[in-house]
């Protein structure tokens, strides 16, 4: 049975789709003090009583959890997520016998792809040929032209980042290494040109880039939404004319610029999961869509959470309660987090029931719809944004169809 | 409440039925966006059932 064939569950009722991504702080600090990171500097302060480094016990037993899920949901793959903090701050050595041991454990059972997020900062050619012996796919955080990166991208004691950055990408778009390059993530920032930013992260070749809206809530609004306070009580005008809608004003150049390449010079993710929406197939995007959520994070000291982007509600919102020593990934499943994540457009509150983008959006990003009152029964508070922004992709789909080739 | 809704909902979509079988597979063969994210509509009936991995979104 795979997890696609497993109902979905609401709230309160039987567990759901199994969880097939798992995502292992393996370290717990990081290089950089990015001042809109979300591990270190939203309400949720819990990496201060983690270990700095998750301990080749707990890895062991977060591997024998995902052979003992992957057998009991008999799942033909799986997915492990090295992140932090900086993953790579473990060190070689400790990366390669971690590496090791979900190989050794995994690998008879399913099939594993491991992938890696950094910064970037500590890819060298011994980390990179290290990560080639492992096929673990390297995901990189680029924000832009230097200017961009630097401007929130910055070591603690304030030095810029993105000289460190672009050596690392360019070692890593080498023939030998380039198999490893996944793609580059990129948070906007409406200080930054929109197609400048996109065009400076094609100059490093993605096979694929993902943009991320910066996190916040209705209580704590994101970067140039502040006035943002109260979730709206209507789905909303697609075409925004109610609205600022910065971030739709943001990405609409970056969509043209993409769409309107005579050759398309890379995978933008949330443009094409949103173009998979707007042709009525499945949104395969934490952000976006109706895909039955299959991730949780394992803290470094073994302690399962829902996703990371919870950080930025309240202290203690990502916590399960749970642990890798004394319980299985099937118990993460019963949580009420996790079940309204998976139980698609009934886990969505009545305004986002109601919108035309329902299949398309699905209510934004988890985090981003929480109100203190009302909780997550609200639309994104990047709500009028993903409207106008959907509008404008629908509207130049359309027009492809029809136009002369 | 259903029945609205979901009409509401499909009037959303990009819809591809009326064009040509022709047409579609020439805009499905150009080397852009919009032909890849065509191809990727087009071909999901024939393919088998892949489930692809939820993108997780997250920053560092
Ligand atoms: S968040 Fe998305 S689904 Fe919800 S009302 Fe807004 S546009 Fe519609």
């Amino acid at each position: 049975m795979t997890g696609r064939e497993l109902g979905p569950a609401g709230p309160g009722g039987p567990s759901g789709v199994p969880l097939r991504q798992f995502l292992l702080k393996i370290h717990s600090r990081c290089n950089l003090s990015c001042d809109y990171c979300y591990v270190y500097f939203a309400a949720d302060q819990s990496w201060r009583e983690q270990p700095v480094v998750m301990s080749l016990d707990t890895v062991r037993r977060a591997a024998d959890r995902i052979v003992e899920h992957a057998l009991e949901h008999r799942l033909p793959s799986v997915r492990v997520i090295l992140h932090g903090g900086e993953p790579l701050l473990v060190g070689r050595k400790h990366l390669s016998e971690l590496l090791a041991v979900l190989r050794e454990r995994l690998d008879p059972v399913t099939r594993f792809h491991c992938s890696l997020q950094t910064n970037g900062t500590l890819l060298t050619p011994g980390v990179l040929e290290l990560l080639l012996d492992h096929r673990v796919e390297v995901t990189v955080s680029l924000d832009g032209p230097p200017a961009a990166h630097d401007r929130h991208r910055r070591f603690a004691d304030g030095r810029p980042s993105h000289a460190q950055v672009a050596a690392a990408l360019g070692l890593l778009g080498r023939p030998g290494y380039r198999d490893l390059f996944v793609g580059l993530l990129c948070v906007v920032d409406l200080a930054n040109d929109p197609v400048e930013t996109y065009e400076a992260l094609l100059d490093f070749a993605p096979p694929r880039v993902d943009f991320l809206l910066p996190h916040g809530t209705w209580r704590h609004p994101p970067p140039g939404l502040e006035d943002r306070t109260a979730p709206p009580r209507h789905p909303p005008d697609p075409e925004g004319r109610h609205e600022r809608i910065p971030y739709a004003q943001w990405l609409i150049p970056v969509f043209d610029r993409w769409f309107d390449a005579p050759r398309r010079e890379t995978s933008v993710r949330m443009f094409e999961e949103l173009m998979s929406g707007l042709f009525g197939d499945p949104v395969n995007a934490e952000a976006f869509g109706l895909t039955p959520h299959d991730l949780v994070v394992v803290e470094s000291d073994g302690t399962l959470e829902d996703s990371d982007s919870l950080k930025v509600v309240a202290p203690g919102a990502p916590a399960t309660g749970l642990d890798v020593f004394r319980n299985s990934f099937s118990e993460a499943l019963s949580t009420d987090t996790m079940r309204r994540r998976q139980s698609g457009a009934h886990g969505l509150g009545q305004v986002c029931r109601d919108c035309a983008f329902t299949t398309v959006c699905g209510g934004g990003l988890y985090s981003h719809r929480h109100h203190p009152a009302t909780g997550f029964a609200n639309p994104s508070v990047y709500c009028a944004d993903l409207a106008a922004l959907i509008a404008h992709m629908r509207r130049r789909m359309n027009e492809s169809l029809v136009r002369p080739l | 409440m259903d029945a609205p809704q979901q009409s509401s909902r499909n009037a959303c979509l990009v819809k591809v039925k009326g064009l040509s079988p022709d047409r579609l597979a020439a805009l499905a063969g150009t080397n852009t966006a919009f032909g890849l994210a065509l191809q990727r509509h087009l071909q999901k009936p024939d393919s088998p059932q892949v489930t692809a991995y939820v993108v997780f979104n997250s920053a560092l």
